[in-house]
């Protein structure tokens, strides 16, 4: 008797050569990223939806309270670190973020439109728009 | 050709499959890094691009994310508009990948390849909502972070495409 029955079985591999290749151009651009963030942090730009801060990374501490659309995010700056103390966001995805400390780190409260991002040399010209 | 109903019950059950795993994930802690997210849901979504074809997977991504914000009320906020992105953007680079590219992708690059997307289109959102200048510097932790997710997220949906095949054929239309 003929078998009719088709094979479901699916038709693609788990892995193929062109994943692997995918997967190490990957890891080339994790190493040009890493080159990139090389330097030490110097600036902390804070920018709210209406006002922005500069503060120096090492500096004393400082305590700066961002108006957004939900309300007042609070960001502690100075000793070598920033980090995001309150917000009034749902996800708290800032405050999960931490303390940044090296050049090219940044924390982002998307709903409370509140970026953190910490500068090294070179980098001032993201400052001024 | 299967059945217009089978086709319902199919499709029915991969939603109910996708949004299940879209809510396990908004209830896992999110990680630290912005934009990157596990994908739990991208697993079905890659099967049914597989099984029943890019059409299936669009209107299930698309389902999914509504239904999904509708089921944790987060419908119209950040959350929402960052997942819609997340999931057309690696429906999109996943199905093109997956019709056009010579040489084929397996499971693994279609995956990984789909958390990129996802990851990227989220950082996206997440620098135009917040005016975010440090795009760039991320590009390089969203590359390797697509990595482990993709592997985990591909190697379940091979696995899920192989139950159903298995079940398909001892002829369950599943």
């Amino acid at each position: 008797m003929q078998d009719t029955r088709i094979n479901f079985a699916p038709k693609r591999d788990f892995y193929t050569r062109a994943d692997l290749v995918l997967i190490l151009l990957l890891a080339f651009f994790f190493g040009l990223g890493c080159l990139l963030n090389r330097g030490t942090g110097e600036l902390v730009a804070v920018r709210g939806q209406e006002t922005s801060w500069q503060l120096p990374l090492a500096g004393p501490e400082k305590t700066i309270e961002v108006q957004g659309p939900l309300g007042k995010t609070v960001v502690k700056v100075g000793r070598g670190e920033a980090q995001v103390i309150s917000s009034p966001c749902p996800d708290q995805i800032c405050i999960h973020s931490g303390r940044i400390t090296k050049r090219g780190q940044g924390i982002i409260c998307a709903p409370n439109h509140v970026s953190v991002q910490v500068l090294g040399k070179g980098d001032y010209h993201a400052l001024t728009h | 050709m299967p059945l217009r109903t089978e086709k319902v019950v199919r499709q029915g059950l991969f939603l109910a499959l996708a949004l299940i795993l879209h809510l396990v994930e908004a209830f896992l802690p999110p990680l630290p890094i912005p934009g990157v997210r596990l994908g739990l849901a991208n697993i079905v979504t890659l099967a049914v691009l597989e099984i029943q074809g890019p059409s299936s997977a669009f209107t299930l991504s698309l389902l999914r994310v509504l239904l999904g914000s509708f089921l944790a009320a987060t419908f119209g906020t950040t959350a929402f508009w960052l997942s819609l992105s997340g999931a057309l953007a690696s429906f999109l680079v996943m199905s093109s990948l997956s019709k056009f590219s010579r040489p084929r992708f397996g499971f693994l690059g279609l995956s990984v390849a789909g958390a990129l997307s996802h990851n990227l289109a989220q950082l996206l959102v997440y620098s135009l909502l917040a005016d975010f200048g440090g795009f760039v510097y991320y590009l390089g932790v969203l590359a390797v972070a697509a990595v482990p997710t993709g592997m985990v997220v591909g190697f379940l949906a091979y696995w899920l495409c192989r139950a159903e095949g298995r079940m398909a054929n001892a002829g369950f239309a599943l």
